[in-house]
């Protein structure tokens, strides 16, 4: 049974579609990506998988028990980070984790409490009282409620938010870490390069429809790159490509720059005809294929 | 499940210092009353007894433990209800604006025992509250002034208590008061659920109550009619048991009066958290 199966998932506030038709399964072991631009919809439809906002219509099943059974049993399976995470600022970082530990029916010894601080890079913080905790460690600490219950699925909602670079990588490596402990994550995320590192599946969202789903490899052909070649000159090297047998593979001018659609054996060609013909870039910059593809999909 | 989440929950009561403001205000209101009671407290009885002293004489001691206890209750139960809802008011709303909530919600746990288990631990609190009152009210009274008669001074009558008849009326007003704020948890309780942050709910509560007391007091013919169904008029039937007959038809009305608007609360707040959209 997938941990997750979303089908024609709908949300509406008013006269607004928050989330529309939307259609995706998180198979066993996956780390999923699920990726939109800001206010596609990702944290409402997290909302919905774990049951705090009522869909309007279409159904989610949790390792095949439907959400709409009103029961919440599923949800022991399940740890989760919604948006950014928030505690009891009066309490330690110890007893947070008690409290929550305790809802979610975990093991709140001592022994296991230390285990999750030690997995999050909390270790020695947290008796501290969370009112004195940064952002990133209270990531951390939403990190550490959300598995302290050995969760078979793990949400994390946007959760290098606020996250410094090292924070990024830890969290990174940590999410590996889980899948290697036959854990699957559903990540979400509006960088692209942040899930694409890591996610073996995802789904993009844009104004609340699906609009690509797929293992990672089949989204992103690597032989065909976006090449941003700048110039001092953009009318003559826009002049000599139009001549030439290059301007099938030119796309787009932008400023200063001329975009090929090209494989990456093709970049050294161009850039030796260009500077042959005296019209040598200044810059070479290569896109991903899967970069510009979110970019048209969600624009 | 319940109870393990009705411990969780007064554990959370316990390490917020807004928790103890209650404390600390009964126990600075009922140490004043005591001490000017103390200091100055022959002249405060002769200005209470002045209309009725020409048709009565007093013997004995007056001011004694059990009188002023029923003085500090007449004055801080009106008082309590706020600190009361100072915390219940915050149960639901607090979480919101601080952003536990959706933590909280995520567990596998019924939104109905989360509520339920913030009503149990509300009333625990009230209780608390109330003991606390009760000690430093009648304990600390009784040590400091001694016991005696309880003369009641009603517009129309005087009602003399003797000191062994006086303890259980005590304990049994504390009841009906428990019962009165419990109606007042509930009631923020359930506001609470409508507002993300804390201070709307303990306002509007207040509000309420304010609102109610002051149709209650007002002498207007058109009042009269509505006066019967304010809860607020509720609030105060703990006094009945200061009358010599118990009016007892009218404290059994006014407790299932208090019990179905606690009923009432409870379920439109069920009703209404089961199916909202967290979005906080």
């Amino acid at each position: 049974m997938n941990p997750i199966e979303v089908s024609g998932l709908g949300k509406t506030f008013g006269d607004f579609v928050a989330v529309d038709q939307l259609s995706f399964s998180v198979n066993p072991g996956d780390i999923y990506g699920f990726l939109g631009p800001n206010g596609a919809g990702k944290s409402t439809t997290i909302r919905m998988l774990l049951g705090l906002i009522r869909p309007s219509s279409g159904d989610i099943r949790f390792f095949g028990q439907s959400v709409r059974s009103g029961q919440v049993d599923y949800l022991k399976r399940v740890g989760a980070i919604v948006e950014k995470p928030d505690f009891y600022k009066y309490l330690t970082a110890r007893s947070n984790l008690k409290i929550f530990g305790a809802m979610s029916g975990a093991d709140t010894s001592s022994g296991n409490i230390d285990r999750v601080i030690e997995l999050v890079g909390l270790v020695g913080r947290d008796k501290d009282p969370v009112k004195n905790y940064s952002h990133g460690m209270k990531q951390r600490l939403g990190l550490a409620q959300a598995l302290l219950h050995d969760p078979e699925l793990v949400i994390l909602d946007e959760p290098t938010t606020g996250l410094d670079p090292q924070g990024i990588i830890d969290l990174r490596n940590l999410t590996v870490q889980l899948r290697a402990m036959g854990k699957t994550v559903f990540m979400s995320s509006h960088i692209l390069s942040e899930v694409e590192l890591i996610a073996t599946r995802m789904v993009i969202i844009s104004k609340g429809r699906s609009v690509a789903e797929g293992s990672v490899q089949e989204l992103l052909d690597a032989d065909d790159l976006l090449v941003r070649f700048t110039f001092t000159d953009i009318r003559k090297a826009q002049f000599i490509t139009e001549q030439s047998q290059w301007k099938s593979f030119w796309t787009e001018t932008v400023g200063d720059d001329l975009i090929f659609r090209l494989r990456s054996n093709e970049i050294e060609s161009l850039n030796a005809w260009l500077c042959g013909a005296g019209c040598t870039p200044i810059g070479i910059n290569s896109k991903r294929k899967l970069e510009d593809f979110f970019m048209k999909l969600t624009r | 499940m319940l109870l393990r989440l009705t411990v969780l929950e007064l554990k959370k009561i316990a390490a917020r210092p807004r928790s103890y403001i209650g404390f600390i205000a009964i126990a600075l209101i009922a140490g004043l009353i005591q001490f000017a009671m103390y200091a100055d407290g022959e002249n405060y009885i002769k200005f209470i007894t002045q209309s009725v002293e020409q048709s009565f004489l007093f013997e004995g001691k007056i001011m004694n433990g059990n009188l002023i206890c029923f003085i500090i209750l007449q004055m801080l139960i009106i008082q309590v209800p706020l600190l009361v809802a100072l915390v219940t008011g915050d149960m639901l709303s607090g979480e919101a604006a601080m952003g536990t909530l959706r933590f909280l919600l995520v567990r596998p746990v019924s939104r109905t025992t989360i509520i339920l288990s913030k009503f149990l631990a509300g009333s625990i609190y009230t209780l608390l509250l109330l003991i606390w009152l009760g000690i430093l009210a009648l304990g600390v009274g009784l040590l400091a002034f001694g016991p005696g008669d309880l003369i009641v001074l009603k517009t129309d009558q005087l009602i003399i208590l003797q000191d062994g008849d006086v303890l259980w009326r005590f304990m049994a007003a504390l009841g009906m008061a428990f019962l009165a704020l419990t109606l007042i948890g509930t009631l923020s309780l359930m506001l609470s659920a409508f507002s993300d942050n804390s201070i709307g709910p303990i306002i509007s509560t207040m509000a309420l109550i304010i609102l109610f007391t002051i149709i209650g007091t007002l002498e207007v013919p058109l009042f009269d009619m509505i006066k019967p169904y304010l809860f607020t008029t509720h609030m105060s039937a703990w006094r009945s048991f200061f009358e010599d007959p118990l009016p007892w038809s009218q404290i059994r009305y006014s407790i299932l009066f208090m019990l179905v608007h606690i009923v009432a609360f409870m379920s439109v707040l069920l009703y209404y958290y089961n199916r909202k959209d967290i979005q906080s």
